[in-house]
């Protein structure tokens, strides 16, 4: 049997070829990664692999031996500022794009380093993730005064 | 059969003399690169049985000046400044970075609607080299025509001359991974010219006329107007092929201009 480390645990890889995705929310019941298109077009089902977002809908699970997987629960965790972010800016409407969207800013806050975002490299970094409720302007922001108050800026 | 929702079995060789050989043993079982065409295909259509994913070898990941392995992922290549540059701005216009960390420019080739990075291949003159599933033991070079939609070959590394000077353009709904209406590479060397298009509807093709034209010194309008004429474009629901060609003729207008003015 094959592990990953999904949030800091180690877990047993399914044998068969389910996506990630699925084998995250029935396997091991982390439900918080949705599946909004499960065609690889929305972003909704991102997953940090190896701190690099993937989508958890297009890839299987059982070839990510040794992975390091966090979800959005792993953020929720370790408190990470961007959730609180999101909270505080209503970054968040209907709910269905929050987990992607988040998973997403934090592999770019993470790339800055410590450097403060700016909202062109927000937006990139977010450019794959769709949010049917138009509400980019608010993540946004929520994103950048996370990264702010991470980078002491 | 392809009635079930994931394969069975994901196969997972260490080397290309394993994989070709399950792939000759298993003449169903579908190649697995990054998985981001395959997943949602299956999930269409139904997994096969077997799949056999690549990620384990090797040799399918060289990245250099003249070739590009089938397994590099399009992120890895918008970041290398020594492959041309029409490689770097296709692989940079695919879908958001969750996509390129994925994808692998073997599966941008092979897919059943060969996508952006193919496009700039043409254009800068690749071919492929791998295995064909029927002699697994021996190398193979195919063109990439003859790789576009390809299940019986094994693709593993495409290879360009050094010298082309490349651009790449695309018009699209959304940025990222929205619904694309035209892609457009261009490529030139001493002696060669080269105009690829692609888009829904259509696999990456040359036109030739234009070409020829842009060979023989014709204005980027000029040249533009002819790669218009001569685009394979289709009418669907997102573009008509009227609009398809007026967006050829306005993005090879702009790259051959670019490409002139040493830009």
């Amino acid at each position: 049997m094959t592990t990953a480390e999904v949030n800091g645990r180690p877990r047993d890889l399914p044998e068969d070829g389910r996506c990630l995705a699925d084998w995250i929310r029935d396997d091991l019941g982390l439900t918080g990664t949705k599946i909004p298109c499960g065609s690889g077009h929305c972003g909704g089902c991102s997953v940090l692999l190896d701190g690099r977002p993937v989508l958890s809908c297009s890839t299987p699970a059982v070839v990510h031996e040794d992975g390091r997987i966090t979800t959005v629960e792993g953020l929720a965790a370790r408190q990470d500022p961007l959730l609180r972010s999101f909270v505080e800016h209503g970054a968040a409407q209907c709910g269905y794009c929050t987990a992607g969207m988040l998973v997403a800013a934090r592999a770019y806050l993470d790339e800055c380093g410590g450097a403060a975002p700016d909202e062109a490299g927000a937006r990139r970094a977010l450019s794959g993730n769709v949010c049917r409720c138009t509400g980019y302007t608010a993540i946004v922001a929520a994103v950048l005064a996370a990264g702010r108050e991470c980078s002491g800026a | 059969m392809l009635s079930r929702a994931a394969p069975r079995r994901v196969l997972r060789p260490r080397s290309v003399e394993e994989a070709a050989a399950v792939l000759a043993d298993l003449p169903a079982a579908e190649v697995l690169g990054g998985g981001t065409v395959a997943l949602p295909d299956w999930r269409r259509r139904g997994a096969p049985e077997f799949a056999v994913h690549l990620g384990a070898v090797v040799e399918p990941r060289r990245l250099g000046s003249r070739e590009c392995g089938a397994l590099v992922t399009l992120d890895e290549l918008t970041r290398d400044a020594r492959v041309p540059t029409a490689l770097r701005q296709a692989a940079a216009s695919v879908g958001g970075p969750a996509v390129r960390a994925m994808a692998t420019v073997g599966g941008n080739v092979v897919a059943v609607r060969p996508g952006c990075v193919a496009v700039a291949l043409l254009a800068v003159g690749a071919v492929g080299e791998g295995r064909d599933r029927g002699a697994p033991g021996e190398s193979a070079t195919f063109s990439l025509d003859d790789l576009f939609d390809s299940t019986d070959r094994l693709l593993l590394s495409t290879h360009w001359q050094s010298t082309t000077e490349s651009a790449f353009a695309k018009l699209a709904v959304r940025s990222a991974g929205g619904p694309n209406v035209v892609s457009v590479a261009i490529g030139r060397t001493a002696d060669t010219r080269a105009i690829a298009i692609g888009g829904p509807g259509t696999r990456p093709h040359r036109v030739a006329a234009a070409e020829s034209d842009w060979g023989e010194g014709a204005s980027a309008a000029d040249v533009a107007r002819a790669a218009a004429v001569g685009a394979l474009v289709a009418d669907d629901v997102t573009a008509t092929a009227r609009y398809r060609r007026a967006a050829v003729e306005t993005l090879v207008r702009r790259l051959i201009t670019t490409i002139e003015e040493g830009g």
